[in-house]
């Protein structure tokens, strides 16, 4: 569970998020909804403990221990976060992005975990190239296993249907599916409604800069937000409006 | 008199000639890139104000011709305090510290562009900083800057020739004063072009073998 309290973050002068102040469950699917540029991107930065806040403390109760923002936490691999560009080391091939980890973390099953994880994501086909080689879903699915092969308990994922064609989310939302099933905490940031009207357990909306709900998913079907009400349909949906000709 | 028969008449002269301008470059070379990377490193525990300084001072040296450097420390620096410092001691100086600070911009540079997400990826797979440093940062690094450190050391090479203007018996002066006894400036001259062309050439290629090995495109395909 996350406790978050009066938690802001500024890049310079501009304030990205402020005055959060709510809980978020780590044990089940959580999905982080909002417009671009909302703040969704930089609340899971702040969750997954690379960046800490300007002020307030982000606080994380993982399975009996307590991480604490102000006290530096430093809960990885437990939780682990895949980034919206999956940022594969690009001077290793593949395989070697997924030993990496477990070389340095000193894990005597390497051989065995990556079989595993090769097999899982069916990417026995391209292991062996590298980063720039491969296309966006078989470079999502390579970092999703690199955030496995460490066995964490909480997966971080920002945006990960982003350039993905439909085939590729179907497999990737059945990846999450199973590893949802299998007990591993997931917090999601995404735009797709259709993702989370059918695997949410939590919807957290982020807007304008600040956690505007954290919502069970029936509340969800049932929007409080502006924009849930916008993006789900129940009040005037988004409309794009132009100036002069185009 | 053939171009083999002035080399082999001249042998000692020319290999005199090599030695200096080898040692011109080699010790710049490797003696810039070790103060390079301190001052670096120097950057990260001083801070802002000392890098802003850093970088003011590698824009003026890139914006003024490494002759101007070399015969400002030749004549004006030796007169203002008062020494007489040996040409090749002052040209060995000049080109220590234009490479120096050419090397940092690189070091410094390559660092800059290192996207933060690579290391932050490292932090959240559970790495510990120096595996970071070791496995994530120092690779990266090397790739990005072994090629433009290569294109550097040529223009060093290229450089060092200037020291003949202070009377630095390096491989073109050498080959200038011979010229004055045999008078056989096509052989001569084509002889060094062949000599830039063999040696720095050859580094220059190698240069662009690394970038177009190391070079990732980040983009999808």
């Amino acid at each position: 569970m996350y406790m978050l309290h009066e938690v802001e973050k500024r890049y310079g002068k501009s304030t990205v998020l402020q005055h959060i102040t709510c809980t978020i469950p780590s044990n089940e699917l959580v999905v982080m909804m909002g417009p671009s540029g909302a703040g969704k991107s930089t609340l899971l930065r702040l969750l997954s403990f690379i960046e800490v806040p300007d002020h307030g403390s982000v606080c994380l109760k993982l399975n009996g221990d307590l991480f604490d923002s102000a006290k530096n936490a430093r809960p990885w691999p437990r939780i682990t976060c895949v980034f919206q560009k999956q940022f594969l080391w690009p001077h290793l091939t593949l395989l070697d992005n997924l030993l990496l980890p477990l070389r340095a973390a000193k894990q005597r099953d390497v051989k065995e975990r990556v079989t595993k994880a090769i097999e899982l994501f069916d990417m026995s086909d391209f292991i062996n190239r590298y980063p720039n080689e491969v296309s966006g879903g078989q470079a999502q699915r390579v970092a999703l296993a690199r955030a496995l092969v460490l066995d964490p308990e909480l997966i971080l994922i920002d945006e990960p249907h982003g350039g993905l064609d439909l085939e590729q989310q179907s497999v990737l939302n059945d990846h999450l599916l199973r590893l949802r099933s299998s007990g591993v905490g997931l917090i999601i940031a995404t735009h797709s409604l259709e993702f989370t009207r059918q695997y949410a357990d939590t919807v957290v909306t982020v807007e304008n800069g600040t956690v505007a709900a954290v919502t069970i998913k029936e509340a969800f079907l049932h929007p409080s937000t502006e924009y849930l009400k916008r993006a789900t349909g129940m009040t005037t949906p988004f409309t794009a409006s132009y100036k002069g000709r185009i | 008199m053939t171009a083999l028969d002035i080399l082999w008449d001249y042998r000692q002269a020319f290999l005199g000639g090599l030695l200096t301008t080898a040692e011109l470059v080699l010790v710049p070379a490797f003696a810039s890139t070790l103060i390079a990377i301190a001052l670096e490193w120097l950057c990260g525990i001083a801070g802002a104000p000392f890098r802003r300084a850093l970088d003011s001072i590698t824009f003026c040296a890139a914006a003024i011709p490494a002759l101007v450097v070399l015969f400002w420390f030749h004549y004006p620096a030796q007169a203002m305090l008062g020494i007489v410092i040996r040409p090749f001691w002052t040209a060995l100086l000049t080109l220590t510290l234009l490479n120096t600070l050419a090397v940092y911009r690189i070091i410094a540079d390559a660092l800059r562009d290192l996207p933060r997400q690579f290391v932050a990826t490292g932090q959240v797979c559970g790495m510990t900083r120096a595996q970071i440093v070791r496995y994530i940062k120092v690779p990266l690094l090397f790739r990005a800057a072994l090629p433009r450190w290569i294109d550097q050391q040529v223009v060093i090479f290229q450089t060092s020739l200037f020291a003949s203007l202070i009377s630095v018996e390096e491989t073109f002066r050498v080959a200038q004063r011979i010229n004055s006894q045999v008078y056989r400036p096509v052989t001569i001259y084509t002889a060094m072009a062949i000599l830039f062309l063999v040696t720095a050439g050859s580094a220059m290629y190698y240069a662009r073998q690394l970038r177009l090995k190391y070079y990732r495109d980040f983009s999808e395909r």
